[in-house]
């Protein structure tokens, strides 16, 4: 068999280990499935595509899941044409969770949802974001007390 | 704050899509600008337009072409019932297909099939049609706990196949062995245990009386080309098919 099919079996390995978690960050980032299924899905399309010059895929498909994400959002802003899908979200996930998210700027919820919901200590934050230890603590720090108390608002 | 602990488990109750299929067809297709529209990511593989297959065929075999040739895994011919020559040499421009082949006319290339406990699945190549005569090989998967336990055959034999270490039987008998629907006169199966990730693969390879040495290595070559790991109760694998095999 080639070195091509065996890439591929360890990447679909890390699809099956990491894309469930990463689509539900993405998806608390976003607010929108369409936009943790874009960024899923081009993530995995780009390692690989790009698989020999990775050398850490789980980390990386978080990094660019998340970067995805974010532009994505970026430019649907700019756009201002498409409201979030988030119809069936409100029956399944905390809704006023999602909002506070929301509320908070993009690195601080990137930090936040790493660290609540994927329980990632502040060196795999840092490997998955690409952000550095100090700047995580930073945007954890702020992003958990923005949290605390926008939620405390929204009940 | 374990309390916000706790709400964030609630996307745990948030049913996620499968994209695996997306992202390899993704991969395939022409870099996207970052991020993608929204209309694509929800393109269901089984209404794939055979634009998109084409894709996929010519966008591999341009991407991976140059990295895809001889399959690395060195047969053990004396541990490999029935070798007769070396491997074949695949083209350098293979295009990579994670499923099973079609019903007809599929070009060479990886194929996979994904398989859970008790399931199996088949595929022939035929030739010599145009003779007026034909001649068939079939090759049957399946993942079970024992490959051997329903029929009929000599005493398994310890071989290593394509670097997986297994049984062989030869020849070999048995309900759900053959892809064709009944065994016709002459036609002989060997059948395979191969151990992946904790699984057992069984491959039924049957054969006619007039195939070729050289068409009956071929297919003893999709063999050693497989490669798997465990999923769920099952199995994915993926082999190395000369052109001609279908499952038509």
């Amino acid at each position: 068999m080639t070195a091509v099919a065996d890439d591929l079996v360890q990447l679909e390995a890390v699809y099956r280990e990491e894309a469930e978690r990463l689509w539900r960050a993405l998806l608390a980032f976003s607010r929108d499935p369409d936009v943790a299924s874009d960024a899923v899905a081009e993530a995995f399309a780009r390692a690989i595509r790009d698989r020999a010059a990775i050398r850490d895929p789980r980390a990386w498909v978080w990094r660019m899941g998340f970067r995805l994400a974010a532009a994505d959002l970026t430019q649907r802003s700019r756009a201002n044409s498409q409201m979030p899908n988030t119809g069936y979200l409100e029956t399944e996930a905390d809704a006023d969770l999602l909002d506070a998210l929301a509320g908070l700027p993009e690195k601080q919820r990137t930090a936040v949802i790493l660290f609540y919901y994927v329980d990632a200590p502040i060196r795999e934050i840092a490997e998955k974001t690409g952000m550095s230890q100090l700047a995580v603590r930073a945007n954890l720090s702020r992003g958990r007390k923005r949290l605390k108390h926008l939620l405390g608002e929204s009940r | 704050m374990t309390d916000v602990h706790d709400r964030f488990r609630s996307l745990d109750r948030v049913r996620v899509p499968e994209l695996w299929a997306e992202a390899t067809l993704r991969a395939v297709a022409e870099p996207l600008s970052a991020p993608q529209t929204r209309s694509n990511y929800m393109l269901p593989v089984g209404l794939a337009t055979a634009a998109i297959v084409i894709v996929l065929i010519v966008g591999l075999g341009l991407l991976w072409g140059p990295t895809i040739g001889t399959p690395d895994a060195t047969p053990t011919p004396e541990a490999t019932p029935g070798s007769t020559s070396s491997s074949p040499d695949p083209s350098a421009s293979i295009p990579l297909i994670q499923r099973m082949p079609g019903s007809r006319s599929n070009p060479a290339g990886v194929y996979g099939w994904t398989g859970a406990l008790g399931s199996s699945t088949g595929m022939h190549n035929v030739v010599g049609l145009d003779d007026g005569g034909g001649r068939m090989t079939q090759m049957v998967f399946a993942v079970e706990d024992d490959c051997f336990a329903s029929g009929d055959g000599p005493e398994p034999v310890p071989v290593t196949v394509g670097g997986l270490d297994g049984t062989y039987v030869e020849p070999y008998d048995g309900p759900g062995v053959l892809f064709m629907p009944e065994r016709e006169e002459g036609q002989t199966t060997g059948a395979y245990a191969l151990a992946i990730d904790g699984r057992t693969l069984c491959v039924y390879l049957t054969w006619d009386p007039s195939t070729t040495a050289d068409e009956l290595d071929a297919a003893r070559q999709v063999v050693e080309s497989i490669r798997g790991e465990a999923l769920g109760s099952g199995l994915r694998i993926i082999f190395t098919l000369p052109q001609g095999w279908d499952t038509g």
